[in-house]
C-alpha cells in the first residue's frame, strides 16, 4: 500500500520535474531572443545593460534560495523532518551558484558603468559576498560531517546567519552606497525604458524555471541518498 | 509481582554511513541487576551504551526510562573525559556541584577513597597514570549514586586492586537498586559479576543467564545482606540552575587556564605578532599608520581569539568530557553562557595587553590606549557569542580547526565593521554622538547573538 503510494508519488514528481525542465529551456530562450531582438540600448550603458537581464534576476533567486535555506532550516530545527533539509541544502547550493553569477556580473558592470570593480562602501555588493561566504561555509559544513548531526549543524549555521545579514545590512548603511538605485521596484514606478522592463521580467521567469526544476531535482536526488543510509 | 524495568529499547537501529552497527535492539534493564555486553571490536557496544545513556539518539526505535522520570544516569567511556588541569578532588568537586550533591566536597572525598585515590586529592589530573585516570573517572561515575550506570570496558586500564575496587562499587550500587550495564570485549569479566550476558553481533543481541548472580529486585535479599549498600548522598533531582550553572563552568575554565597557562601567553604572543607583522606591512604603504591601526587591531584580537575558542570548546570534547557534562543535566544554555564569560574575559585581558602594544607599534597617543580597551568591552561579548557558538558547530567536524574561522568570520563582518568605525572614532577624538550608531550596532550584535547563541546552543550540545 505504502509503495503503491510513493510509487504514485514518484511519478507524479517525475511529471512535475518534467514539465519544469520544460518550461525553464522554452522561458530561457524567449527570455535570450527579446533581450538579444526586441530589448533597446539604454542611453549610457548602450548595450552593457544586457548584462543587467543575467545579474538582476540571478541576484533576486539568490536572496529567494537564501531566504528558503533559512525557512527550512528553522523548520527542520522545529519538527526535525528530514525533507526541510533537503529543501534547505537545495536551496544553498542554488544560492551560491546564483550568488556568484551575481557578483561576477555585478562587478563586470560596475567597471563598464562606473570604472570600478568592486566598493567595500556599497552595502548590497558586501552583503552579498557575506552570504556567499556564509553559505559556501555551510556547505563545506555538510562536507565534513554526516547524519543527522550534519542536518542539524548546518540548520543552526543557517539560522545563526539571519541575523548577521540583517546587521550586516545596518552596518554597511554607515557607509554611504555606490550601487545604482532598483531600477523596477522604486517609488512612482519602474525607470527604465518598459522594454528593459519586460527584458528584466522574462529574465526573472527564466530563472525562477531554472531555479524550481533543478531545486525539485536536487531535494529528490538528497531524498534518494538519505533514503540509502536509512537503518 | 514483575519487576518494572530501569530502562526499556526498543527496536533500536543505528548505522554510521552505510554500515549497519544495530539493527533491531530490544532490551530491558531492571532495577538491581548487572549486566554485562559482550562483543567483537566493532560490534555497536559502545553505540548501544550511548544510545541507552541519552548520549546518541538512534536512527530508529526508542529508549524510555521507568516511569518516563528523569533518571540519573552516569557513563565511562573509553576515553575518561577529565579536566587535565584540574586537581583530583576539584574535577569531583565539580561534577558534584553540577549534580546538585549536597554536600559536594564530602562527597568527592568519599568517591576518591572508594576508588582508592583518596592520598592524591591534590594531583593535577595529566600527572595521573592512565589506571588512575579510570579509576577518577569511575569515581566520578559513582559519585552520584546513579539509577543506572554505563561502563564501556571499564576494567580496561585498571590493576588488580583496580578492579576489586570496581567490583565492589557495582555490587554496592547494584544492592542499592541501580541497574549497571558494562560492555567487555570477552566473557572473561562476566565471571562472578554478572546477573545477564549479553552478545552483540551483527547488529543483533543474544542474551544468557549470567553465571555469577541472578537478577535481584531493588530491595536487597537475604543473600545480599553481606554487601554493605552506602547510603545513596543526597542529591537534587531538579534541574541545576542556569545561572548556577554557567557559574560551574566558567569558573572551571578560568582556573583551568589560569593552572594550565597555555591558551592566553599564547594567544597575547600571537595577537602581537600580528600587530607586528601588519604594522611593518602598512609601514610601507602609508605614513598614516594610525588610520589603519583600528583595522589591524581587530584583525589580531579577531584571529588571536578564534585560535583560543576553538581550544576551549575542543578541550570539552576530545576527552569526552562534554558526555559527563550532559549526564549531570546541565542546560545546554547554561554551558554556552559559562563558555561566553570565560571567553570574553580572556579576550579582553588579551585586548587590555594589546591596547598599549598598539600605541607603540601605530604611533597612537598614550591616551589612545583607554579607546581601543573601551571599544573591545564594547564588542568582544558579541564576538564570543557567535564564537563559541560557532565553534559549537565546528568542533565534531573534520577539519575543525580550518572550519572554525571559514564559519565564524562571514557572521562576524557587521560586527567587525562597527567596531572598526567605533575604534576609528575614538581613536581620532570623535565626540560620543558620533559614535553613537557603531556603538549601537555592537550592542545590538552582543545582544542578539547571546540570544541566538543560548537558543541555539543546546541544539549543538545534544547533537555532539
Amino acid at each position: 500500500m505504502a509503495g503503491a503510494m510513493s510509487e504514485r508519488n514518484d511519478r507524479r514528481l517525475d511529471r512535475a520535474e518534467r514539465v519544469l525542465a520544460g518550461a525553464a529551456a522554452a522561458a530561457t530562450a524567449i527570455a535570450t531572443l527579446w533581450v538579444f531582438t526586441r530589448s533597446p540600448d539604454e542611453a549610457t550603458l548602450r548595450e552593457t545593460i544586457r548584462i543587467l537581464y543575467v545579474h538582476v534576476g540571478a541576484a533576486f533567486m539568490a536572496y529567494v534560495a537564501y531566504g528558503i535555506t533559512a525557512t527550512a532550516a528553522i523548520l527542520y530545527l522545529w519538527r526535525r523532518n528530514r525533507r526541510f533539509d533537503h529543501v534547505a541544502v537545495a536551496a544553498a547550493e542554488w544560492s551560491v551558484v546564483l550568488s556568484s553569477i551575481t557578483l561576477i556580473t555585478g562587478s563586470i558592470w560596475a567597471k563598464v558603468a562606473s570604472n570600478w570593480w568592486w566598493q567595500w562602501s556599497d552595502p548590497r555588493l558586501t552583503l552579498t559576498l557575506l552570504l556567499w561566504f556564509v553559505y559556501v561555509g555551510y556547505l563545506l559544513l555538510r562536507h565534513v560531517t554526516d547524519g543527522d548531526r550534519r542536518a542539524t549543524l548546518s540548520a543552526v549555521l543557517a539560522v545563526a546567519a539571519i541575523p548577521a545579514g540583517i546587521l550586516n545590512h545596518f552596518a554597511t548603511l554607515l557607509f554611504r552606497t555606490e550601487h545604482p538605485p532598483p531600477i523596477l521596484n522604486r517609488p512612482g514606478g519602474a525607470a527604465a525604458d518598459p522594454g528593459i522592463v519586460r527584458a528584466v521580467l522574462l529574465s526573472l521567469v527564466a530563472y525562477a524555471l531554472i531555479v524550481g526544476w533543478g531545486m525539485l531535482a536536487r531535494v529528490r536526488l538528497e531524498a534518494a541518498r538519505d533514503a540509502l543510509d536509512e537503518p | 509481582m514483575p519487576i518494572e524495568p530501569a530502562c526499556t529499547a526498543r527496536d533500536i537501529a543505528h548505522r554510521f554511513g552505510r554500515v549497519r552497527v544495530l539493527d533491531g535492539i530490544d532490551l530491558d534493564l531492571l532495577p538491581g541487576e548487572c549486566v554485562v555486553l559482550n562483543g567483537a571490536n566493532g560490534s555497536g557496544k559502545t553505540t548501544l551504551l550511548r544510545i541507552l545513556a541519552g548520549l546518541l539518539h538512534p536512527q530508529r526505535g526508542t529508549v524510555a526510562h521507568a516511569n518516563g522520570r528523569s533518571m540519573r544516569v552516569a557513563f565511562v567511556g573509553q576515553a575518561p573525559g577529565l579536566y587535565a588541569e584540574l586537581s583530583t578532588i576539584e574535577n569531583l568537586v565539580l561534577f558534584a556541584g553540577l549534580h546538585r550533591l549536597a554536600e559536594p566536597g564530602d562527597a568527592a572525598a568519599e568517591a576518591l577513597d572508594a576508588f582508592g585515590l583518596a592520598h592524591r586529592p591534590g594531583m593535577r589530573t595529566r600527572t595521573l597514570s592512565r589506571g588512575q585516570q579510570q579509576r577518577l573517572a569511575l569515581a566520578r561515575a559513582f559519585m552520584s549514586a546513579p539509577d543506572m550506570i554505563l561502563l564501556d570496558e571499564p576494567f580496561t586500564a585498571l590493576d588488580t586492586s583496580g578492579g576489586e575496587l570496581l567490583d565492589r562499587a557495582i555490587t554496592a550500587a547494584c544492592a542499592n537498586g541501580g541497574t549497571v550495564l558494562f560492555a567487555a570485549h570477552d566473557d572473561g569479566h562476566a565471571r562472578g559479576r554478572a546477573d545477564r550476558v549479553l552478545t552483540l553481533a551483527d547488529g543483533r543481541l543474544r542474551s544468557a543467564a549470567g553465571p555469577g548472580r541472578t537478577v535481584r529486585s531493588p530491595e536487597p535479599t537475604a543473600e545480599q545482606d553481606d554487601v554493605a549498600a552506602p547510603p545513596r548522598p543526597a542529591a537534587g533531582r531538579g534541574g541545576l540552575g542556569v545561572p548556577r550553572g554557567a557559574w560551574l563552568i566558567a569558573q572551571k575554565d578560568v582556573r583551568t587556564e589560569l593552572r594550565g597557562r597555555e591558551l592566553l601567553p599564547a594567544l597575547g604572543v600571537f595577537a602581537a605578532l600580528c600587530g607586528t607583522v601588519l604594522a611593518y606591512a602598512f609601514s610601507d604603504v602609508t605614513p598614516d599608520l594610525p588610520r589603519v591601526a583600528p583595522g589591524a587591531y581587530w584583525v589580531a584580537l579577531l584571529f588571536g581569539g578564534t585560535l583560543g575558542l576553538g581550544r576551549m570548546i575542543a578541550a570539552e570534547v576530545d576527552g569526552d568530557a562534554l558526555s559527563a557534562l550532559r549526564l549531570t543535566g546541565l542546560d545546554g544554555g547554561a554551558l554556552f553562557l559559562g563558555k561566553w564569560a570565560a571567553a570574553t574575559a580572556f579576550t579582553l585581558a588579551i585586548a587590555c595587553v594589546l591596547a598599549p602594544l598598539w600605541v607603540a607599534l601605530f604611533a597612537l597617543r598614550p591616551g589612545d590606549v583607554l579607546g581601543l580597551a573601551a571599544v573591545a568591552a564594547a564588542g568582544v561579548p558579541g564576538w564570543a557569542a557567535a564564537g563559541v557558538l560557532v565553534a559549537g558547530i565546528s568542533a565534531t567536524a573534520r577539519g575543525r580547526e580550518v572550519l572554525l574561522p571559514i564559519l565564524l568570520f562571514p557572521l562576524l563582518l557587521p560586527l567587525v565593521l562597527a567596531a572598526v568605525r567605533a575604534t576609528g572614532g575614538a581613536l581620532a577624538g570623535a565626540p560620543l554622538t558620533d559614535l553613537g550608531p557603531a556603538l549601537a550596532l555592537m550592542a545590538a550584535y552582543d545582544v542578539i547573538f547571546c540570544v541566538v547563541g543560548f537558543w541555539l546552543f543546546p541544539v549543538v550540545v545534544d547533537s555532539t
